[in-house]
């Protein structure tokens, strides 16, 4: 190439630049906003930005099961019934007005709200539900199997014969009318309603699906993992994966938009806390995301709210494995005494104090405080050597053992707690080794039984003990025991299958507080922590409120300067 | 040269990624999925196969321009890629539009001045960027420029162009003619490609310093500064076109290295490109996905040296191609 050819070339894109730059300075007037209010005295406008961490795996309600997603689809979809502010015992309606339960507690009839339609213009009616129900059942989501939630009440679909495994045949969704659904449940339980305001339980639009894919069973629908249309307050306008997710108010919602609400809504996935932080302070964030080893940075700055209002359901526990042997050889955890021994060496208020920073509380057994089923009183393991020797030398082990204790990479809390065990175990002569292993590598040990102690945790799918109690007490044989404790206990399962299909919500809280009384004297678990709720956002942002089995509403969001 | 390096690259990463003791299906459907969920993955992406019968059917499919599925995004495998790589070839380009330019100049400098002020401050600021973790340099840059100055964003990459063509933010805005985009975009992609091209900044400034003291040493230099030719021409055009080999070599591999290494810059700056997609597949054990990235980075490499070797041809006269 000769010289002034590439002089040539580079002063054409000089000049191309420098075009660009002037035309842009020149045509970057600020955007004027379009009037856009519904109702008079309605004020829909501004952007709320979250920086928060973590994308969603699939936007489609009948396969997502991450809280990532959950909260897009909460705010783009309805369902049936749902909770209102704070308040964690009522359920209110929300697509369906009223509904009633027969005597068998097996037959629900829903009768929905007219007039709402989704934010393409297609109406929402009984068909809608029965389709949204059946979808999740016959797609059966291969990803997450998250459909397990309906599959415990609801008839299941047969891919083979292409039949319900009902007795006539068909699903659990029938239509009376236009406006009104009735569910035939394969069992009475005890959850449903809480079940089904999860968002597996979202009413999609038929006609979009099927004009996109359908429904296959057991195939997920690569379409509506990407896309969404729903009768909820906002729809998706962009999906940038681990970017951002865009959604703009639906002017077509039932709720209406009269008051301040936002107009767009900007969730940013922003992986450094520092990032997040500084876009905070600078004002560029509504809110943001901040661990709690972080808070200080936030707390007393002008400007900032750090809201430590309520208590999550989210909870940290240690499992130990109760099985008689391990890497044949007997383990001394098979031990009811050895187990005890060890919930009573544990400095539970140091690990409250220092490693949650306050921002958790001792967690008293299975079932998380604020939940229906919690039981107040119920006896909690506190630090007690003497007692926990003395437990240890009657079950044999007064010269102490060695055990393992796991916990996933990358996890700065879930390191500092095994430290504090470590030095707790020692001082009752029980060694520990510490392991940090990658999550996939966690997960396959458990599943084999092969370790001692892994310090685990859970979240809440649904408002009910059921989704606590049963996973980690029930046995394995009867489809519980998720963290393979191996911990059996025969009494404990009948009580858990009666409370499972109980809806008398009285006679579940005493099953409860029995199964309750039972794992705390036979524990398979070291209750640790329930987590605090901390949400920290600018101070111009008002009608936030917390539920911990709903997630983050952008409906009541606005700005007041 | 490609066909072969594929097959070893895939081979390896394939048997190293399966070796992991770790069943895939269970991380892939979740700590809560019930037993029957995870033996259907395993049985509907053969993981119950044998090794060889597993990367027998990956390579089939991936001759038939199936990349596989990834599981962490719940897409296919060419899709995230689609999204990924455009971000991070943008943000390693523009690294080293600024880190070879610069990188050179202050490595002649450094030479021609040697051991007088330009040369200590250059190796000061060379042996900095080799030495200075990329994550606290993104972090001062941000409190500088974002936190401070307020004149350039700190996450992002700004809105995306209303038309994608080739998946670059700058290039895509340019051809729909929206310069307000282009302008928002550039703005975002200062502050991480400077930190991404400070690294190799100081490599080549380094690189090209020892090598110019090098080839200022040699006889025809002294010739030429005898026939009284300007020193700008001696230097730049005698010296530096035979000093450039080595650095040519270093940017080239650094300009790959960089593709696939970007994931604390990504992360800092909330990036979304392949280094945090892939680093998201390594921890969830995605495999189809570890294994498109490796594939595509290998590639890359393959092609990365081949246009090195056609600048080297260009560079010095006596290598000749295809000979």
């Amino acid at each position: 190439m000769s010289k002034n050819a590439l002089y040539g070339i580079i002063a054409v894109v000089v000049i191309i630049i420098i075009v660009g730059a002037a035309a842009a300075v020149l045509l970057n007037k600020p955007e004027k906003e379009k009037p856009s209010p519904p109702a008079e005295e309605s004020i829909v406008s501004g952007t709320f930005t979250w920086d928060t961490i973590g994308d969603p795996q699939t936007l489609d309600p009948a396969e997502a099961y991450d809280t990532a997603s959950g909260v897009v689809i909460q705010n783009v979809y309805d369902t049936l019934v749902t909770y209102h502010g704070t308040d964690t015992k009522t359920i209110y309606p929300s697509l369906a007005t009223k509904w009633e339960v027969d005597s068998t507690g097996k037959v629900w009839t829903f009768h929905l709200r007219k007039n709402v339609t989704f934010s393409n213009g297609h109406p929402f009616n009984a068909e809608a539900v029965k389709y949204s129900f059946d979808r999740v059942l016959i797609m059966s989501s291969p990803q997450t199997g998250v459909s397990w939630i309906l599959s415990q009440f609801m008839y299941t679909y047969n891919a083979t014969t292409g039949k319900w495994n009902s007795p006539d045949g068909e699903s659990s969704v029938r239509i009376i009318d236009d406006y009104t659904v009735q569910f035939k449940l394969r069992e009475a339980y005890g959850g449903f309603l809480p079940s089904i305001a999860f968002t597996v339980a979202s009413i999609v639009d038929p006609k979009v699906v099927e004009a996109h894919g359908g429904v296959k069973p057991n195939q997920d629908n690569d379409w509506m993992s990407q896309n969404m249309v729903g009768t909820g307050p906002y729809k998706l306008v962009e999906w940038k994966h681990n970017a951002y997710i865009k959604l703009e108010y639906n002017p077509n919602y039932w709720g209406g938009w009269e008051g301040k609400h936002f107009k767009y809504i900007m969730i940013k996935n922003i992986p450094e806390v520092a990032t997040r932080e500084q876009e905070l302070l600078k004002g560029d964030a509504d809110m943001a995301y901040i661990p709690v080893n972080h808070l200080n940075d936030v707390k007393g700055q002008e400007g900032i709210v750090v809201d430590e209002g309520g208590l999550t359901y989210n909870v940290d526990m240690i499992e130990m494995n109760c099985r008689p042997t391990y890497q044949n050889k007997t383990n001394p955890l098979h031990s009811k005494l050895v187990r005890q021994a060890i919930s009573y060496a544990i400095d539970y208020d140091t690990i409250l104090e220092n490693i949650y920073m306050g921002y958790a509380i001792q967690l008293q057994g299975p079932i998380p405080k604020g939940m229906p089923g919690h039981d107040d009183n119920l006896f909690m393991y506190h630090q007690d050597l003497d007692k926990a020797k003395q437990l240890l030398k009657q079950a044999g082990y007064e010269n102490g053992f060695s055990v393992t204790l796991i916990y996933n990479q990358g996890n700065d809390v879930r390191a500092h707690i095994a430290q504090i065990v470590k030095e707790n175990l020692a001082q009752i002569g029980i060694s520990v080794e510490i392991q940090e292993l990658a999550w996939p590598t966690l997960l396959d040990k458990m599943d084999r039984g092969d370790y001692s102690m892994i310090i685990v945790g859970w979240a809440p799918d649904y408002n009910d003990p059921d989704d606590y109690a049963f996973p980690f007490l029930a046995s394995y044989e009867i489809g519980g025991d998720t963290y393979r404790t191996g911990w059996h206990n025969d009494t404990v399962d009948k009580l858990l299958m009666e409370a499972k299909y109980e809806v008398d919500q009285d006679k579940r809280a005493q099953l409860y507080k029995k199964v309750q009384e039972i794992a705390m004297e036979d524990p398979s678990f070291i209750y640790l922590a329930q987590w605090k709720h901390v949400a920290v956002y600018r101070a111009w942002l008002k009608g936030y409120y917390y539920n911990p089995v709903m997630q983050l509403d952008f409906y009541h969001l606005y700005k007041e300067e | 040269m490609l066909i072969p390096v594929v097959i070893g690259v895939t081979l390896i990463t394939f048997v190293i990624s399966n070796v992991i003791p770790a069943n895939p299906a269970r991380a892939w459907a979740g700590q809560k999925a019930p037993p029957e969920v995870v033996e259907e993955i395993a049985e509907r992406y053969h993981l119950n196969d044998p090794l060889y019968l597993q990367y027998y059917y990956y390579i089939t499919n991936l001759i038939k321009g199936d990349w596989g599925y990834s599981h962490s995004e719940h897409r296919p495998v060419i899709d995230c890629l689609r999204d990924y790589f455009p971000a991070t070839f943008e943000l390693t380009l523009w690294a080293m539009i600024i880190a070879i330019p610069i990188g050179i100049y202050l490595g002649v400098v450094s030479a021609v001045k040697r051991n007088k002020l330009p040369d200590h401050l250059s190796r000061v600021f060379a042996l900095s960027g080799v030495s200075m973790p990329i994550f606290w340099l993104g972090l001062l840059l941000i409190l500088l420029f974002y936190s401070y100055l307020g004149i350039l964003p700190a996450s992002g990459r700004g809105i995306a162009p209303s038309h994608t063509y080739t998946g670059l933010y700058l290039l895509d805005s340019l051809l729909s003619l929206d310069f307000k985009t282009f302008l928002d975009d550039l703005r975002h992609l200062i502050l991480p490609s400077i930190t991404l091209s400070y690294a190799t900044l100081a490599v080549i400034t380094r690189m090209t310093r020892s090598s110019m003291l090098e080839v200022l040493r040699l006889d025809y230099i002294k010739t030429a500064r005898a026939k009284g030719l300007p020193d700008k021409i001696v230097i730049y055009r005698h010296a530096l076109r035979n000093a450039m080999l080595p650095t040519l070599t270093v940017s080239g591999l650094s300009f790959a290295g960089l593709l696939g290494g970007a994931v604390l810059t990504e992360t800092i700056f909330s990036w979304p490109g392949m280094g945090r997609y892939a680093y998201h597949a390594i921890s969830t054990l995605d495999f189809p996905a570890i294994m498109g990235v490796t594939f595509l980075m290998a590639v890359i490499f393959v092609i990365a040296n081949l246009i090195v070797d056609i600048l080297y041809a260009y560079l010095d006269p006596r290598i000749k191609l295809g000979e």
